[in-house]
């Protein structure tokens, strides 16, 4: 029954959801409606467990004093911080604490919104050095990657359009605006529509696999 | 110089350390950051087709507006929130604010603020309601597809969304009845979700706007499940330059306005605080939760009046265009001078 269990509720959860959309009629429609609201529940369950893991494998590493067990603890000080704010209803008047409201506001205006930013806007430096290793007229097709990078990097400022603005009408396609915008909306929507294309078969193929019991990994081992 | 000691120059160039790019890329942002300066922009077609799309919408059109991002993407996503809400009220639309992240609700009430102190014409519960955020990922689309208030009883105070008040959701059941879906995100949930779980199965008009880097990613779903995007920090700039070119007058207006407004809407905040506390001190009830939501707002507020007015308050995307110009400039001058080496010690080591 250990397996059996689970894999019944795969596949009516599984069947209910795929019949609710090709007949989106009582009592399929009722049956996602409630399958939908008993998904989110059980999500900010997983908040718990994910919570619960964060603590033992940081702890872990913390007693270890494994490498880098500094980071572990500073790990855990904010998640204990954070709760015992939001517990605790610390700085605010009332019953219920949301994340826009007391401490948990003023920490999340002055410690995360800056530490967030700074760490997206370190992307920048790594990606301006990973251009130029990485963009090398080696063949013809890096060459048209080169090609290609360049005239998107023109196209995302002024200067793009400011460059080629003196071409005539009849060379209009090669201004570099019209030419980044010929490559998102033709070369590059295509290589995502085939790339999206091929992920939602392998989808549609797991979540088969799933639904039918073929795969039964989530389960985890005996 | 001998070639041997040429190659040994350029070779050592070719293989730059990173950190000597990283200082290139520090100083070309900060000069400009520091020395701020903008340039028009030219919008393309999917800015464009926003803009219009908006404009054209008859006054009064119900707009829902999910902002799906966290404090990492707020540099580049607030300039395009706060422009396309702009655009929004100046043609009167309803709006119907909410999200599906977590790190989101202080951002909505960002741009409630934006409302309260530039358009002081737009009501609450009458012209724009905030949902605020509901945990589920795209369940929550899933949910509202077919019934708002399964999932949304109450608006962020608490307040009963069916209560007679709420104007703005009168003959609002569903996603159904909403006449464009405006999505700013940056990754899952986001407008991919709403593209797919919503908009298309509502066949309802859906547009947004994301990170540069992920704005490719959702460029298969254009033109039909998706009319238009706004593509990091230069769509926000572009959509901010359609705004000033079509309302400049309007904007000049909020210049005059805004600093007035902001003291007009800490003093109404103040006074709705002291009449909930005089409930709790005569009768021992009061509504606890509407005062601190309203206490938050009020601070928001005071943070707000701190910050400049001037016209750099509608052109931060353009503003920014000038360290994303300068860096941008930067990496090509890398890229054509890594290319170069590249293909001068190649050419001798054929000639060896």
């Amino acid at each position: 029954m250990k397996k059996q269990i689970p894999l019944l509720i795969t596949f009516i959860s599984g069947l209910v959801m795929i019949i609710a959309i090709f007949i989106p009629h009582y009592p399929f429609t009722k049956m996602e409606k409630w399958f939908t609201v008993w998904f989110n529940i059980i999500a900010v369950f997983a908040f718990i467990l994910g919570g619960g893991n964060l603590i033992r494998m940081h702890g872990n590493k913390i007693y270890k004093r494994a490498e880098g067990w500094g980071y572990s603890l500073v790990a855990i000080i904010g998640f204990v911080g954070m709760l015992t704010i939001g517990l605790l209803q610390i700085g605010v008047d009332g019953y219920f604490q949301r994340v826009d409201q007391g401490w948990t506001d003023k920490i999340y205006w002055n410690i995360i919104w800056p530490l967030a930013s700074t760490m997206f806007a370190l992307l920048a430096f790594f990606v301006a050095s990973a251009s130029y290793r990485a963009f090398r007229a080696k063949n013809v097709e890096a060459t048209i990657l080169l090609a290609t990078a360049i005239i998107i990097l023109l196209a995302r400022t002024f200067l793009g359009a400011v460059l080629t603005d003196w071409l005539p009408d009849e060379l209009a396609f090669l201004k570099i605006p019209e030419l980044a915008n010929w490559i998102m909306t033709s070369p590059n929507l295509a290589g995502q529509r085939a790339i999206m294309i091929g992920i939602a078969l392998g989808i549609i193929s797991t979540s088969l696999k799933i639904i039918l019991g073929i795969e039964r990994s989530y389960l985890g081992s005996d | 110089m001998n070639k041997y000691k040429l190659k040994n120059w350029l070779t050592k160039l070719n293989m730059i350390d990173r950190r000597i790019i990283f200082l290139f890329i520090a100083i070309a942002v900060i000069i400009p950051t520091i020395f701020p300066g903008g340039c028009k922009e030219y919008p393309t077609e999917m800015s464009a087709n926003i803009y219009n799309k908006i404009e054209t919408l008859p006054s009064g059109s119900r707009v829902l507006m999910s902002l799906d991002y966290d404090p990492a993407s707020a540099p580049e996503l607030q300039p395009m929130t706060n422009a396309l809400l702009r655009h929004l009220c100046m043609k009167k639309h309803k709006i119907y604010l909410m999200t599906l992240w977590q790190t989101a609700p202080s951002i909505i009430r960002r741009a409630e603020g934006l409302i309260k102190t530039e358009f002081p014409e737009m009501k609450e519960e009458i012209d724009y309601v905030n949902l605020g955020f509901k945990g589920g990922l795209q369940g929550v689309i899933n949910a509202i597809l077919t019934d708002i208030y399964q999932m949304y009883s109450t608006d962020n105070k608490g307040d009963n969304l069916k209560d007679p008040k709420f104007e703005v959701m009168k003959g609002v059941n569903n996603l159904g009845d909403m006449d464009l879906i405006i999505s700013v995100s940056t990754g899952t949930p986001g407008l991919k979700e709403w593209i797919q779980f919503g908009g298309d199965m509502v066949k309802k008009p859906t547009c947004g706007g994301s990170t540069a880097v992920a704005t490719p990613l959702l460029f298969p779903y254009y033109p039909q499940q998706m009319f238009g995007i706004l593509g990091g920090i230069k769509g926000a700039a572009e959509y901010e330059q359609l705004l000033i070119d079509g309302h400049k007058d309007r904007l000049d207006k909020i210049l005059k306005t805004k600093p007035i407004q902001i003291d007009k809407e800490i003093a109404k905040l103040e006074k709705e605080i002291s009449t909930i506390d005089n409930e709790i001190k005569n009768t021992g009830i009061g509504n606890i939760k509407r005062k601190s939501v309203f206490e938050a707002n009020k601070k928001h507020l005071e943070d707000l009046k701190a910050e400049p007015v001037d016209e750099d308050m509608y052109k931060q995307a353009i503003m920014r265009m000038g360290p994303q110009t300068v860096a941008h400039l930067v990496i090509i001058i890398f890229i054509i001078i890594g290319n170069i080496t590249f293909f001068i010690i190649r050419r001798m080591e054929k000639n060896k």
